[in-house]
């Protein structure tokens, strides 16, 4: 399914694009207008409720590799492979409680490599750098190039293009509106994506002959009921400790904790991991349907949208189309934004121009949202790897960074040699078993290699920090910032 | 209907009606959060 037998037409992939994308650019301009200083423009004003946090934290953890891969997932792994995917939701949930702790610890705080500077020092900060950059470079590849192939598949339109005007959409309202932009697009992209995700699941249910379709599966492809298929266990728990690597250290994640209300953080992950929870299963049983429904798979990758546009026709590709829109949007944006300010923050601010004015943060936040957006482009033009390969590369890297972060937080006891050991020796590892034995051991062995150094480093070379430093300096950064305004 | 399809057409099922109550309920929290001024 490469768009020569796509159902919808250029022409409509093209209008469709162009309604979404001018109307979320409009909202974001819209939107934009409410944030007066940097605080507002970074984090939202820091006081967003109930509603717009949880939506924002579930549709930014809705990629586009939740449509698009859960249900090749299915179709490879079975049941279990499905299941494996929802267990990613699990990082959301452990995150609320962290997120409240990060809030009280640090109120006045930017982003998660201030946490890191403070509490590990500035070689463990360099290291979380270096992880956290290639990470979320990686997120915003694999999600750019999934756009363009799967705009493709459905409507025909050019691959570069597709990508091209999704990349440029969102930095538009990233731009315009900082993360109000981002957080209110997010809303209303969370509510399509469930009503879409709901629609095309419920249709292809009601088609199938259920009894008959268990029956084939049974017959022509047991192993994917098996509950105890080796290779969908280890993707699972591989899965489990990736979303956990993920959310503990992206900015995506903590710049939003910083975003919200005091007392919404913790509610509004555990909603939101509640909310994502079904949706890689919804979303993804429809690879299970493929062979029943005999239906030829060309790309594994394409075998959601493929089963949907053979089922729902016309209407479902539509569906389809836009669930994939919000949800590569609602994640881009929030990856630009939450990226340009961990390189303005951590990087501009902290190393290059600690005087730096507001305004000049503020201009410089911009720049580097287009300069993101200029190298994710160039980097999906060739289109090279297929998704999996692109954002499962950088598994290992995150999951090292899982207990490091959760110590930190929590236990004084945690040093920083032994963060910074843990984070290069699991990603390296890591990275061994990846290309060695495969990519669903990778995360698995990183997190287990860096739980092991963190634990050890507690108990043979205790730290003994002190809490207020985390809230003090970070006090005195905000206050700096507002000062020179 | 033996266990196994049981199980698979229960998770599917619950999967999606837990989707379909996810936006209800989003719309609630913010009708609610517009009732008291506390969108933003």
């Amino acid at each position: 399914m490469n768009g020569g037998d796509a159902v919808l037409g250029a022409s409509t992939g093209l209008l469709l694009l162009a309604i979404f994308g001018s109307l979320w650019v409009a909202l974001g301009i819209y939107w934009g207008r409410k944030a007066k200083d940097f605080d507002g423009y970074m984090l939202a004003g820091r006081n967003v409720g109930l509603a717009l946090a949880t939506a924002t934290a579930m549709a930014t953890w809705v990629t586009s590799n939740t449509i698009i891969l859960a249900p090749k997932f299915a179709l490879q792994m079975g049941v279990w492979g499905m299941l494996a995917y929802s267990t990613a939701s699990f990082g959301l949930f452990l995150f609320a409680p962290l997120a409240k702790r990060i809030r009280e610890l640090m109120p006045k705080g930017y982003t998660s490599g201030d946490f890191i500077r403070l509490r590990y020092g500035r070689a463990a900060w360099a290291v979380f750098l270096v992880i956290s950059t290639v990470y979320s470079m990686a997120w915003l590849v694999s999600m750019g190039m999934a756009g363009g192939i799967v705009l493709q598949a459905l409507s025909g339109i050019d691959y570069r293009v597709g990508m091209s005007v999704i990349l440029i959409v969102c930095v538009l309202y990233t731009l315009f509106g900082g993360l109000y932009a981002v957080i209110g697009t997010d809303f209303l992209q969370s509510i399509l994506i469930l009503i879409g995700v709901v629609v095309v699941g419920a249709v292809v249910l009601l088609k199938m002959d259920i009894p008959e379709w268990h029956s084939t599966l049974l017959a022509q492809q047991p192993a994917l009921l098996d509950v105890l298929m080796p290779v969908a266990l280890l993707a699972l728990f591989n899965n489990l400790f990736f979303g956990f690597g993920e959310v503990f250290h992206n900015n995506v994640w903590w710049s939003r904790a910083f975003a919200m209300r005091q007392g919404v953080p913790a509610k509004a992950f555990f909603l939101a991991g509640l909310f994502w929870l079904p949706i890689p299963i919804a979303a993804g049983f429809i690879g299970l349907c493929a062979g029943s429904l005999g239906i030829a798979i060309s790309d594994p990758d394409m075998v959601g949208p493929q089963v949907a546009s053979q089922v729902l026709g016309y209407t479902g590709a539509i569906v389809v189309f836009l669930v994939v829109f919000c949800s590569l949007a609602s994640s881009i944006d929030s990856l630009l934004a939450a990226t340009a300010d961990l390189l303005v923050e951590d990087v501009f601010r902290k190393m290059i121009l600690p005087s730096a004015s507001e305004a000049l943060c503020r201009r410089v936040s911009g720049m580097v949202i287009v300069i993101l957006g200029i190298v994710t482009w160039l980097l999906c033009l060739p289109r090279l790897g297929d998704l999996i390969t692109v954002l499962f590369l950088s598994g290992p890297l995150v999951a090292s960074a899982i207990w490091p972060v959760l110590a930190g937080v929590y236990y004084r006891r945690a040093s920083s040699s032994a963060a910074l050991m843990a984070m290069i020796l699991g990603s390296t590892v890591g990275l061994v078993f990846y290309f060695w034995i495969g990519w669903f051991t990778a995360s698995l062995i990183s997190a287990s290699l860096s739980m092991l150094v963190v634990l050890l480093g507690m108990w043979i070379t205790p730290g003994r920090f002190d809490w207020s430093t985390l809230g003090s300096a970070e006090e005195q950064n905000a206050s700096a910032i507002e000062s020179k305004t | 209907m033996t266990f196994g399809l049981w199980f698979l057409v229960g998770i599917i099922v619950a999967s999606l009606v837990l989707s379909g109550l996810g936006a209800m309920i989003l719309m609630i929290l913010l009708w609610r959060d517009r009732r008291n001024k506390s969108i933003w």
